[in-house]
Parts: structure tokens; sequence; C-alpha cells
């Protein structure tokens, strides 16, 4: 069974947010529902300045405290690693998003799936079919697209990227890209002193 | 620990601290319901007052849950919540807030009715008593047992709310018993007194010591200390929390001569300060921000 696992290269990523759009299109995500998105910090000081973008995104940590804290189970690990949650089981307290030391997760509102989001306010088509998936008052997260994932596609947000700054791959097999970048340039986890150990690495 | 000092964000994309926004009011009323009838109940239970162990069952029996099914996305389906005993703070909360409901209810009725054996009577007791320990404490053992935010992640939370669990309860059995059974037992009305004097001063130095200690454990602990000391939350923490909560309510204890007038305005300063706690430990919680390329 893999172990499936990110990589970010922080010298290929140039903040275009592209994986943004594709995972809110593979995902069909609501408005201010971002499972992945890019953020950027300024570095330096006047006239030395530059700016890094990092991308963010759930670590499907090992030992998630999402997972821990959740009190009906909803929230779990597949055997793969890709921590999920189970909409019929959600009672929407929010514990699992207090609990992510990375604020990856979201609560769903009705009022989301009430409105589309273009000018008209009308749902389209696409926002119609993709909103059934979602259940308003539950709390969600990236899945990994586990449904490409299971297909053996890679996560829409990994083909999308025009610089190949995310690498998905398998965690435990050493000859996987994933794992060999992470070794070959000493990747590391967000936060990695809280213990979650994430299965998402950044390398420079 | 990071070495840069960032800036709180919203929604933008930059690196920054980042606000909790998903726990509020709603859920700090349920924990103050929780805490304060748990605490009422367990200070009554010592005296046989029935009153006051009532209106504790009701508040977290009745008020608990409203407040909570308010928070809750799908409320209908609240009873999963008791599925992670083995791993989930809430589910243990859970559990013991209905064992105390079905025992602490059961022993009330046996006060009433005198429907039970003296041995069975000791065990329900016993069980709703130990249940309403824990109705006390376990907002505190919720808060420190994420790592996600500093300001929560600190082995006092569980002290602190059992601590204002048992103010809440020692102030208005003071309340409720002064015109009942406090007047026939003035010794008790003095002890209890000066317990609500010992619980105050000891809540002062409870609360200086965790914001001590949240501030110098990490920079999001320091902004968030920051925040109910000087930035945006000052003007609502300072006022309630520490010049009502504990400075009125102290000055209120030791010096206005005892009146009706006076216990009720001391059951306001002091639930004013434990609610107003509450929602405000919601309001400071920040986040780190994921990543720092100022580390490298
Ligand atoms: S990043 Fe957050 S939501 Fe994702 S597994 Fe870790 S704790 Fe859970
Ligand atoms: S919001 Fe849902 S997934 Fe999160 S802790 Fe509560 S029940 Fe679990």
């Amino acid at each position: 069974m893999p172990r499936w696992g990110m990589v970010f290269d922080l010298k290929r990523c140039i903040g275009c947010n592209a994986c943004t759009i594709a995972c809110k299109q593979e995902n069909t995500t609501p408005d201010r529902v971002l499972w992945t998105k890019t953020v950027s910090e300024e570095i330096g000081t006047y006239p030395n300045v530059t700016r890094a973008y990092i991308p963010l995104i759930c670590n499907h940590c090992e030992d998630a405290p999402c997972e821990r804290v959740c009190p009906t189970k909803a929230t779990y690990t597949r055997e793969d690693g890709i921590v999920m949650v189970d909409e019929n089981k959600c009672i929407g307290c929010g514990a699992c998003a207090t609990a992510c030391p990375y604020k990856n997760r979201y609560k769903l509102h009705q009022e989301q799936f009430d409105r589309g989001l273009y000018r008209s306010g009308q749902l389209t088509p696409f926002e119609k079919q993709g909103y059934g998936r979602f259940v308003a008052g539950t709390t969600v997260k990236c899945t990994f697209c586990h449904e490409r994932v299971d297909a053996g596609l890679e996560p829409a947000c990994v083909i999308t990227c025009p610089t190949e700054a995310r690498i998905f791959g398998d965690l435990d097999n050493p000859s996987s890209k994933a794992r060999r970048i992470i070794q070959a340039r000493k990747g590391y986890q967000p936060l990695a002193q809280h213990n979650t150990k994430p299965k998402v690495f950044y390398v420079e | 620990m990071h070495s840069k000092i960032y800036e709180l964000v919203g929604d933008e994309f930059e690196l920054g601290y980042r606000r909790q926004e998903f726990w509020g009011w709603k859920i700090a009323f349920a924990f103050f319901f929780g805490e304060v009838g748990a605490g009422l109940f367990f200070i009554s239970a010592f005296y046989s007052f029935l009153l006051g162990m009532v209106v504790g069952w009701i508040m977290v029996t009745v008020f608990k849950p409203a407040a909570l099914f308010m928070h809750l996305g799908k409320p209908l389906r609240a009873w999963r919540a008791i599925m992670g005993l083995g791993h989930s703070w809430i589910s243990r909360g859970l559990l013991a807030s209905i064992l105390f409901t079905g025992f602490g209810g059961i022993y009330l009725l046996n006060l009433y009715f005198k429907i039970l054996s003296q041995p069975l009577s000791t065990v329900v007791f016993v069980v709703a008593m130990l249940a309403c320990i824990v109705v006390m404490i376990y907002l505190g053992f919720v808060l420190s047992y994420s790592p996600s935010i500093p300001l929560w992640e600190s082995g006092l939370m569980p002290i602190i709310s059992l601590t204002y669990g048992l103010l809440g309860g020692v102030t208005l059995v003071l309340l409720f018993g002064y015109q009942t059974f406090l007047t026939a037992n003035p010794e008790t009305f003095k002890l209890l007194k000066a317990l609500e004097l010992g619980l105050v001063i000891f809540c002062a130095v409870l609360l200086a010591s965790f914001l001590h200690g949240a501030a110098y454990a990490s920079d999001a602990g320091r902004k968030s200390v920051s925040c109910l000391l000087k930035e945006d939350l000052a003007k609502w923490f300072i006022p309630s929390v520490i010049l009502v909560g504990m400075v009125l309510t102290l000055l209120l204890i030791n010096m206005a001569p005892v009146s009706v007038a006076v216990l009720v305005a001391i059951a306001v300063a002091e639930l004013i300060g434990d609610v107003g706690l509450k929602i405000l430990l919601f309001k400071a919680a920040i986040y780190q921000p994921s990543l720092s390329h100022s580390r490298f």
C-alpha cells in the first residue's frame, strides 16, 4: 500500500495560483473555500527585497490533530494515508478546524450554496452538479483528489502546476520522485515541532 | 520559534498570523452554562441546597445543549459525538454531561420523593458528582489538547475551567441561598464569602501565569496576549475580565454591607468576567504561520 505525500519546490513556485483554480475546478469547492492556495512573504529589506511564494494544502498528517479531536470519527485516515472527512458523520462542531495547526479546514454554510459565483448570482450547471457532493453544516478539506488518485492519476493541482513545483508520490517508495527529492534536497515539514508528521514536504 | 514578527492576516494570500474563526460566542456560552451550572450543583450538593442543585442541573441539561445546538452545523446528528471516547475530550465531556443529566436528575428526584435506598442513593450521588467535575473541567482539556493555538496549549486550561466553574457555583449559591438556607447558617455564609474571595484571587493568579506562559511560548502566543492586553481586544478584556470580573467582584465582596442587591451585583460582575474570558479566549486564538522563510 502506498503512502501518498506531496513535495513543494519553493525554488520553482511563481505564485501563479493555477493550482488554486485547478482545485476549485476539480472539486467545485464553494465560495471562500480554497483547499490549496499560494501565500507570499516579503523577504529582506529595501533595496534588497524579494518575494517568496509558499503553496499550502492539507498536509494529510500521520498523527493528525484534526482526527484526534473529532468526536464522531467523521475524520479518518485511509490506508494510503489520505485524511478524509465523512460528510455523513460530521456534525460540524468545528473541533477539527480549530485543532488543525495549519488552518486547512473549512466549515460549509448553506448560504455558500445558495448563490453562484458569477455576477448574476445564478448557479451554473457546473455549480449545481458539483455542490451536490457537499453537505452544508459539515467541515471539509483537501482530499488529495482521492478519486483521481484511486484511478491512478495525480491530483489536479499537481498536473496543472506550470513549473512542476508540486510533486506527488509514494513516500514509502525509495524510487518515487517525491521521495528522491526529499532525500536529495533535505525536505522539511511545516511546523514540524508540533509532531503532526505532515506528509507534505518543502524543498528549497 | 519564528525569528520574524508577522502581521495578522485575514483571507489575503499573505503569510502571517491567522485568527481562529470556527468557535465563537455560541460555544463560549455553551461552556459557560456547563461550567457554572456544574459548579452550582457541586457546591449546592454539599449543603443539600435543592434550589441551587435544580438551577445548576437545568443550566447543564437545558441551556448548555441549547447553545451547543445553535453552534453545530448538523445538530440532529449530535448523538454521534459520543463515538470518539477513546481520543476526543468533546466525546468524554458529552458522556459526562449525559451521566450528570441522568444521575443528577435521579438524585434530585430522590431528594424530593425518597425513592431510593440509602446505598443506592449514595452511588447515584457519587456518579453525579464525578460527572459534574468532568463537566466543569473538560473545556480546559478540549482547548489544551490541540497544538494549533499556542494561547490554548497550556496545562493551566483545565484548572482555569475548574476554578471558574467553582467560583460561579459559589457566587450563585451565595445569591440564591441568602434568603433561604444561609439565613439560618451565618457561619456557612461567612465560609462561602471567604471561598469566593479566595477563588477570585486564585483566578487572578492563574490568569496571570497563563498569559505569562503563553507570551513566552511562541511568537503567536505573544501576539495573542498582546491582542488581549494592548491591541484590539484589550478594550474588552481589561474592562470585562479584569476590572468587572475581578476588581469589582473583590471590592463588592469586601466592602459593601451584604444585601440582596449587593449579591446580585457580585453575581453579575463575576459572571460577566467569566463569560467575557471564554469569548475572548476564542477571539484571541491565533495560529502561527505554517512556514517561515525567515528561518533559513
Ligand atoms: S493539515 Fe490539518 S486538516 Fe490536514 S491532516 Fe493535518 S491537521 Fe488535519
Ligand atoms: S466538524 Fe466534523 S469532522 Fe470536524 S471534529 Fe466535528 S464532527 Fe469531526
